[in-house]
């Protein structure tokens, strides 16, 4: 009697070949499920990437400083000789830069996310079933490590710089939120072309780079028709701005625009992860 | 009995490939796009340069079932393994499974090279879906089984394949208690005592009562661990039954198999190596060397001309029962002296090439040689005593002095030998009749009786061969006590 209890409360799996979106209930449970069991998953490819990741490296998590304080070097020497013209930043002009660099860091790198979590676990998610939502936040978790570290080396140089940062900065760690859930968001839709073909992730350096120069980082938001148009229409702006401004200044220049790109990135974000999740299985077999 | 009883039932899987890259990649986002806007399902028509992998399979297995799957490389076995596992959609049809599913498919997944055995233990167990905890609990277990000693604290990246796979197979059977356990040929690495200790747990596992699917080419192996099994060709079922049953209609199955194509082609092989010597100066070991200067000279010190298996009524076979007769006639040309050859005979397995017997012959002094060069042989076999089954006769014609790897002259080839059951012999497909046919007798001890029962002939039937099914004394003595 016992015996068939037990047998009763046996989870059951079927595997039919009509699409998943069928079932949104059975697939929603499913996710839900998946990304709580993945907690576990996920902590251990973090820690398996972290520490692979510097166990060979000398400099180790200071590559994560590079970039910005190259761009914020560059970009200092280029204001000097007039090559690029920017009005006031309220703080000094280098650590603007870097703070924007370290910011626009955090939407590039989300972009690519979900690309590199899906192609570094394909062998993987070949062989074993393993919740694919373990694989993404590794990935955020990842991240956020690599972002803990450029804001504690900010927060010296500040220090350093004698500038202060307003209490905004908590606030504006929310609008990072929404940067990154933007990135995440665009990155999910990139995953079916991208890992079936090698040009997306080949073109995605390109593309990053050519939009950080239509994102106010390096200067300030024009305010001068039509180029103002270019950085009204670039999505990433009022959510970087914002985060920028709520940092530095402690209140936010754009708020309506924030907001509205904060719903788009979190409609964009869940609608990726039903997307990706769905499309995962098709392209494991190719 | 409900339903409820299978632990898995497919029904109707069928599941197509395409056979080009690039076309492949962008069916793959027409499958994208066609989940997205909810069809029904795919086309079960085949788009162009695509191919069933899998045709309407159809089986349910019961708990505690072990369930074979045979056939060739590429007859879909490891597809279905993987529609089993969730890991590939089917393109029709329907796969249930009810409890918690283990498969081990591939050994040593996920490993991280730079990180040390231990570390790799948890992560390898995160991917299983096993707590951190339950972990630490099995630890010294898992730890038991892989028998890494201190280089378990050793980069994995260290590790000889060997290894990989023993503390895989380790963290898999002891970390999971499946319901369900699906096992592809894992056991292909490792030394013997870790294969037999795998074999070992494996058995342990059914034995609690999973039900296990068990994919291989191996057949033997399929024969001592499963009770029903099916026979997959080219994606098609061929055929479902006991695994005795499956097994003999494996081999039954016409070979692709040449061994007279495979004499052409090495033939041509060691032509073209005349032909450009200098291509082969670097990067060859000292067989070969040697191997090159047996063959300097247009004709070769010693070629096989033809391997024959004759009957008792001297027709070609291919194909005998057992206890039949079987000779062995083997023509060769040969530049040496007679005097200095010897011609081996070997009777070898299929798979694994585990000589079962073998014969030798030396040529006496006083021989001469035919005057047309070539020489004709006979080696009789009058009772072959191998079971229903595939096996190869390799004919080694080599200097009789040879030694291994100085570079004596010598030629081989090989054939195949089918055997196929006796019914005189009234053995009964069992379920591990082994290879070696061998005449038994049993004798029967206790309660005051002492018999003899021979199982030579119809009396084989009742009992069962194979060591784990001995019946105990007592079972057996009622009947023959009388």
């Amino acid at each position: 009697m016992q015996a068939r209890n037990v047998k009763a409360d046996l989870p059951v799996k079927i595997y039919t070949p009509e699409s998943r979106l069928r079932r949104p209930l059975a697939l929603f449970d499913e996710m839900t499920t998946d990304l709580l069991s993945s907690r576990e998953l996920a902590w251990q490819f973090f820690y398996r990437q972290i520490s692979s990741r510097y166990r060979q490296s000398a400099l180790g998590p200071f590559w994560a400083l590079i970039p910005p304080v190259l761009v914020a070097l560059t970009s200092t020497v280029l204001r000097r000789s007039g090559v690029i013209s920017v009005e006031e930043t309220g703080i000094p002009y280098p650590l603007y830069v870097m703070f924007g660099t370290v910011l626009w860091q955090l939407f590039a790198n989300s972009l690519e996310l979900p690309l590199k979590a899906m192609r570094s676990g394909i062998q993987l998610l070949r062989t074993i079933r393993v919740p694919v939502e373990g694989l993404l936040l590794a990935s955020i978790a990842e991240l956020l490590f690599d972002l803990g570290i450029q804001f504690g080396v900010l927060m010296v140089v500040f220090a350093l710089f004698k500038v202060s940062i307003s209490w905004g900065v908590f606030l504006g760690v929310g609008a990072m939120a929404m940067l990154m859930c933007l990135g995440i968001g665009i990155g999910l839709f990139l995953v079916p072309l991208g890992s079936l073909y090698t040009d997306v992730s080949s073109a995605l350096p390109f593309i990053t780079r050519f939009w950080f120069f239509l994102t106010p980082v390096i200067y300030t938001p024009p305010e001068q028709w039509p180029y103002s148009l270019l950085v009204d229409l670039n999505p990433v702006t009022p959510l970087l701005t914002t985060a920028l401004d709520l940092s530095l200044e402690g209140t936010a220049s754009n708020p309506t625009g924030f907001w509205i790109m904060s719903a788009i990135a979190i409609v964009l974000l869940l609608v990726g992860w039903v997307f990706y999740r769905v499309a995962i299985p098709i392209l494991v077999e190719r | 009995m409900s339903s409820d009883d299978f632990l898995v039932k497919v029904e109707g899987v069928s599941k197509k490939f395409c056979k080009e890259l690039r076309r492949s990649l962008r069916y793959g986002l027409q499958d994208v796009a066609s989940e997205v806007l909810l069809h029904q399902e795919p086309s079960s028509e085949l788009r162009r340069q695509e191919f069933w992998a899998l045709q309407d399979v159809n089986f349910e297995l019961k708990r505690g079932e072990s369930f074979g799957i045979v056939g060739v490389n590429g007859s879909g076995k490891t597809t279905l393994l993987k529609i089993l596992q969730g890991l590939l959609k089917p393109t029709t049809g329907r796969v249930m499974i009810r409890g918690q599913v283990g498969a081990l498919i591939t050994l040593g997944q996920g490993f991280q090279p730079l990180l040390s055995g231990r570390e790799n233990i948890y992560i390898n167990a995160a991917i299983l879906g096993i707590p951190r905890v339950e972990v630490q609990d099995k630890l010294e277990d898992i730890l038991a089984f892989a028998d890494l000693g201190e280089f378990i604290d050793a980069p994995v990246k260290n590790y000889s394949s060997g290894m990989k796979g023993r503390l895989g197979f380790s963290i898999a059977t002891n970390l999971v208690v499946p319901d369900v356990l699906l096992l592809d040929e894992v056991m292909a690495t490792g030394d013997w005592k870790f294969k037999e200790r795998c074999f070992q747990r494996m058995e342990e596992i059914v034995n609690s009562g999973a039900t296990i699917v068990f994919v291989s080419h191996l057949v033997p192996k399929v024969e001592r661990l499963c009770n029903r099994a099916m026979l997959l060709h080219k994606g098609v079922v061929k055929r479902v039954g006991t695994a005795a049953e499956v097994c003999e209609e494996y081999y039954a199955q016409p070979d692709s198999f040449d061994g007279r194509g495979a004499r052409k082609r090495r033939r041509q092989f060691i032509n073209a190596a005349k032909r450009s010597p200098e291509d082969h100066q670097e990067g060859m070991d000292f067989d070969s060397d040697s191997y090159d200067e047996a063959y300097e000279e247009e004709t070769e010190p010693i070629e096989i001309q033809n391997i024959e298996l004759l009957d008792d009524d001297h027709a070609e076979t291919e194909q005998i029962k057992t206890l039949d007769a079987l000779t062995v006639r083997v023509s060769f040309t040969s530049e040496q002296p007679l005097a200095q050859l010897k011609v081996v005979v070997q009777l070898m397995t299929l798979g694994d090439e585990i000589t079962i017997v073998g014969f030798e012959y030396y040529f006496s002094p006083e021989m001469p040689m035919p005057s047309d060069g070539e020489m004709t042989i006979d080696c009789r076999i009058p009772e072959v005593q191998l079971r229903e089954g595939k096996y190869r006769v390799s004919v080694t014609v080599a200097d009789a002095d040879e030694v291994k790897g100085s570079g004596g002259f010598k030629a081989s080839d090989l054939v195949r030998l089918s055997v196929k059951r006796n019914a005189a012999l009234g053995v009964r497909p069992a379920r591990s009749p082994g290879m070696v046919y061998m005449p038994a007798t049993w004798e029967i001890r206790g309660s005051g009786a002492v018999s003899l029962m021979d199982t030579f002939g119809q009396e084989a039937a009742d009992t069962d061969s194979g060591p784990s099914s001995v019946q105990p004394m007592s079972s057996t003595g009622d009947r023959s006590g009388g």
